[in-house]
């Protein structure tokens, strides 16, 4: 005989979970800044390691390190990447934006609902970190990381904005052909509940100091998103 | 051995376990500092990685312990100033009130059982090891909860 509390807790349970955000990525900077504390056994191996990590920082306060990886060059602009690289990540690609026409208004006889204005991507949240210093032409590289409560195909592809700073903003369309999943129809889609990443990336203007850096999904009239401080230093 | 040097290798190692520490902090910190409270909980994690001992337990128990102590400090700290605005949410998304209620009413080791294995997702064996007791220990306050869940949700309404 089925226990039903069991099930409603689990039914519960599960739809408590589809309603939470994906979880947050590692921010390597944080970690960097903190030493570890040396343990009893292991304290002349973790005395090494924080050395080296005391020689990073010194890197990351004269020269110019991203939170994760960085590719430092003497003559061009470097690229930071935050957090660390997922397998299976969509790439980045330089698509100009589709500004695909998602939004509807609810028709007059809708109830409670008349004249609301709906999108396909209304179920979708979006989470990442920016974080890091870079100088002006530096390269930013960062996840963004899409979360449907539904399968959602991107048909149309939808757009995203990156904000950085108080002048900088640009709009490109998702790389939604280089999505993993296919619908029945061929179609790239969000399979509810999965967390699918992108790889982002952004110029850093020439706006010294720290910069909010915010990145949109459009369509939403909540514009799902997420932002994160970089701190823009010019190189002597 | 686990190599222990570099922040990235903490984050290879500790990445598996994220989306539990979130869904812990989700259950035990208000939603606008799940994420913060996470951080928090890497961050000691990070400094004290060198004192985890594989054979006392499993990273995640270890992890949750950590994630556990960020949470008793943050609602220590008090609330916040932040307020969460929820705007057309779906039926479907709405929670069950009058189990959450039922649940504020189960004692402190009943309630952390059943969030651990319901919300969090864990098995038996590791929320034993995170409650520090034998997973039959587990299995029959799990037992004991549903039955007073049942006692104050009424057959009819399971």
């Amino acid at each position: 005989m089925p226990d039903l509390i069991d099930e409603r807790l689990a039914r519960a349970a599960r739809r408590w979970q589809e309603t939470q955000p994906p979880p947050p990525v590692v921010l390597l900077d944080r970690l960097a800044e903190h030493r570890p504390h040396p343990g009893r056994r292991r304290r002349a191996g973790v005395i090494a390691a924080a050395a080296v990590l005391v020689v990073a920082a010194g890197a990351v306060a004269v020269g110019r390190l991203g939170s994760s990886g960085t590719s430092p060059s003497p003559t061009g602009p470097v690229t930071h990447r935050v957090g660390l690289e997922h397998p299976g990540t969509v790439p980045w690609a330089d698509l100009p934006a589709g500004h695909p026409h998602v939004r509807t208004t609810l028709a007059p006889h809708g109830g409670a609902t008349h004249g609301r204005v709906v999108t396909p991507f209304d179920g979708v949240s979006a989470v990442g970190a920016i974080t890091g210093k870079a100088e002006p032409g530096d390269v930013l590289v960062f996840e963004a990381v899409l979360l449907s409560s539904t399968d959602l195909p991107l048909d149309p592809c939808p757009d995203y904005s990156i904000a950085f700073g108080r002048n900088s903003h640009r709009t490109w369309q998702l790389n939604c052909s280089a999505v993993p999943y296919r619908d029945a129809r061929g179609r790239p889609y969000l399979p509810a509940a999965t967390n699918v990443r992108f790889d982002m990336q952004v110029t850093v203007p020439d706006e010294p100091g720290r910069q909010k850096v915010l990145w949109t999904l459009d369509g939403p009239q909540q514009m799902p998103g997420f932002y994160g401080l970089v701190d823009v230093v010019r190189g002597s | 051995m686990t190599e222990r040097g570099t922040p990235a290798e903490f984050a290879r190692w500790v990445e598996p376990h994220l989306l539990v520490l979130a869904r812990y902090a989700g259950r035990h910190a208000p939603a606008a500092d799940r994420d913060d409270v996470v951080q928090e909980a890497l961050i000691r994690a990070w400094q004290r990685w060198s004192t985890y001992d594989e054979r006392r337990g499993a990273p995640v128990a270890w992890l949750i312990g950590i994630v556990a102590d960020r949470c008793r400090r943050h609602r220590a700290r008090g609330p916040g100033a932040v307020v969460e605005l929820v705007e057309g949410v779906e039926p479907a998304a709405m929670p069950d009130i009058d189990l959450e209620r039922a649940l504020d009413r189960l004692t402190d080791r009943q309630r952390a059982a059943v969030d651990l294995h319901y919300y969090v997702g864990l098995d038996v064996a590791t929320v034993a090891e995170v409650m520090g007791c034998a997973p039959g220990t587990v299995k029959a306050t799990l037992h004991q909860a549903r039955a007073r869940l049942r006692d104050l949700l009424g057959d009819d309404h399971a």
